[in-house]
This record gives C-alpha cells, sequence and structure tokens, in this order.
C-alpha cells in the first residue's frame, strides 16, 4: 500500500523503531532502508571486502531484528546500532584473525606493490593493524570523539589516542598519491 | 582530549562514502529473517513433540519424581519453637528458600564482578 509506505518512510525514526520491536516487518524494512548505507560503508571501511562487508551488515541486521525489542530508548537506535556494528566487528576479528592483538605492525607492510595497491581507502585500511584500524575508522569515518571512541572499544584513553595519531600518519603515507599530507 | 583529524584524509573519507538503496540487501536480510523464524518454529514444534512424547512414557515415574522434588524442597531447615517466628521465616527455612538466596547471590555477586 503506498500510503503506509509513505507513511514509514517519513516517520520519526524513533516511532519506526518502536514498530519494529513490536514485530512490524514493514518498520523493520524502512529501518533497513534508512540505515543500511551507513552499515554497508563502516563494514567496508573496517573489512575493505565488499561481500564480507555486506554479509557482516546481513548479519547485524538479524541479530537487530532478534534484539529491538530489549531497546528501552527507540531515539537511541543509532548508537546503539553503532555499538552492536562495532562489536560484530570485534567479533569477527577475535575469530578469524590471529594477529587481531598484535600492538605493532600486524599486516603486509607495504612495499612499493602494495603501495599501488593502496590508493584505494578501504586497501589502505586494511594495511593497519586492527585495533588501529578500528580507531581510525571511528574517528574519522564516525566521526567520534577521542572519549566517545574509548566508550565503544574499550580501550586506555592514551591507547586509542595513540592509535589514532599512528594510524592517520600510516594512512597520509600509503594515500599519499591523494595528497594526505604524509 | 584533542580531536585533531587530518582536514585531507576527512575528505578522503567523505569522499569514500557510498549511497546504498538496494532493495535486494533488503530483501535478503527479510529472507534470513524468515528462514531463522521456520528454523526456530520448527525447533519449537520438535521440542513440543518430545516433550508430549516423554509425558506419554514417562507419566508415572515423572509424577512421583516431581511429588518427591517438592516435598524435599519443602523440608524445613531448623526446627523452630515459637510458631509466629516459624511463619515469618517459613519463605527462607527450607531447602527451596536457601536455594532461592543462593540464587540470588550468585546473580547479584555476578553483576557486581562482570558488569
Amino acid at each position: 500500500m503506498p500510503a503506509t509506505r509513505n507513511y514509514y518512510a517519513e516517520g520519526p525514526e524513533a516511532l519506526i523503531v518502536s514498530l519494529a520491536a513490536k514485530g512490524d516487518r514493514d518498520a523493520f524494512t524502512e529501518l533497513l532502508r534508512r540505515r543500511q548505507s551507513w552499515l554497508r560503508n563502516f563494514m567496508r571501511r573496517c573489512c575493505g571486502d565488499e561481500v564480507l562487508a555486506d554479509d557482516l551488515s546481513q548479519q547485524l541486521f538479524l541479530q537487530v531484528w532478534r534484539k529491538i525489542r530489549q531497546l528501552r530508548e527507540p531515539e537511541k537506535f543509532g548508537s546503539w546500532l553503532q555499538r552492536m556494528a562495532v562489536n560484530l566487528w570485534l567479533q569477527h576479528q577475535r575469530k578469524n584473525d590471529p594477529l587481531w592483538n598484535a600492538e605493532d605492525e600486524a599486516n603486509v607492510p607495504p612495499s612499493q606493490q602494495d603501495l599501488a595497491v593502496a590508493m584505494d581507502l578501504d586497501k589502505a585500511l586494511a594495511m593497519l593493524p586492527g585495533r588501529e584500524r578500528l580507531c581510525v575508522i571511528l574517528s574519522y569515518h564516525e566521526r567520534l570523539s577521542h572519549g566517545e571512541i574509548v566508550a565503544l572499544v574499550d580501550m586506555q584513553p592514551g591507547t586509542v589516542k595513540s592509535h589514532i595519531h599512528r594510524g592517520s600518519r600510516r594512512l597520509q603515507e600509503l594515500l599519499s598519491a591523494y595528497g594526505a599530507s604524509a | 582530549m584533542s580531536q585533531d583529524r587530518d582536514s585531507r584524509l576527512e575528505s578522503l573519507f567523505a569522499d569514500a562514502q557510498q549511497e546504498f538503496v538496494d532493495e535486494n540487501f533488503s530483501s535478503a536480510v527479510m529472507n534470513r529473517i524468515e528462514a531463522r523464524g521456520r528454523r526456530v518454529l520448527i525447533g519449537r514444534l520438535a521440542i513440543a513433540a518430545l516433550l508430549i512424547a516423554f509425558e506419554l512414557l514417562m507419566d508415572s515415574p515423572l509424577q512421583n519424581s516431581v511429588g518427591a522434588l517438592t516435598e524435599m524442597l519443602g523440608t524445613t531447615l531448623f526446627d523452630i519453637e515459637h510458631e509466629w517466628l516459624a511463619f515469618t521465616l517459613a519463605p527462607v527455612n527450607s531447602i527451596a528458600g536457601l536455594l532461592g538466596l543462593t540464587l540470588v547471590g550468585l546473580h547479584l555477586a555476578y553483576r557486581k564482578f562482570f558488569y
């Protein structure tokens, strides 16, 4: 019904979230429509692989459908979704990346060949060690403050700051062809 | 805490943003939700069928066990002479009360140490 669709498309998000929490599938589809861009971009920055990013995004929306009834304040849906996305990514990393906890240069150091590949932001991000990458993404992609990142990823403030600083420097080097200051 | 961000990196991140309004993505998610719903329903039906079969097979032994368990849980821990005191402490002066208090204590300890 077009009228119903318009109602969902124009309704405030908190209301749509409340309806989805009561099992309204059309409301949930509307949330999917509204939030998929943000989530798929976030996951692409995190994993640098479009297929994996979309699969993780779908998994996250499944979790959202299962848990949305637990959300007490529908107006906080955005930050709730963001926290779930970060947690899902952390779980995925812990499960699949044995070097996740490595503090320093965990991934392949950039060679000349890598530098050519690193012209692409996602591939450059993929060259950063896991925690560093996540902190940089949360700072630049999500535009979170250091304090917000600390709260989200359960790291010390000094560690978050140094991850962002070091990660930004590495990205600047890798992406120097784009004009990012090295 | 300083939030200094490199402006060129910021613009690269902004440029990398793509707009996704993909019906296929939404329908893939909804299909997975439907499939999961079906699996949950089948699982619940299977458990219900097992419980019914179990109840039919174990009708009498099950009732005896439940009766014995109920009796055991109701056993008082201490004999209290004063009737009013025995009445007041009745909810905690039994094995069931002790189990309940232990569970509440464990729950509180878990919340204190792991949250």
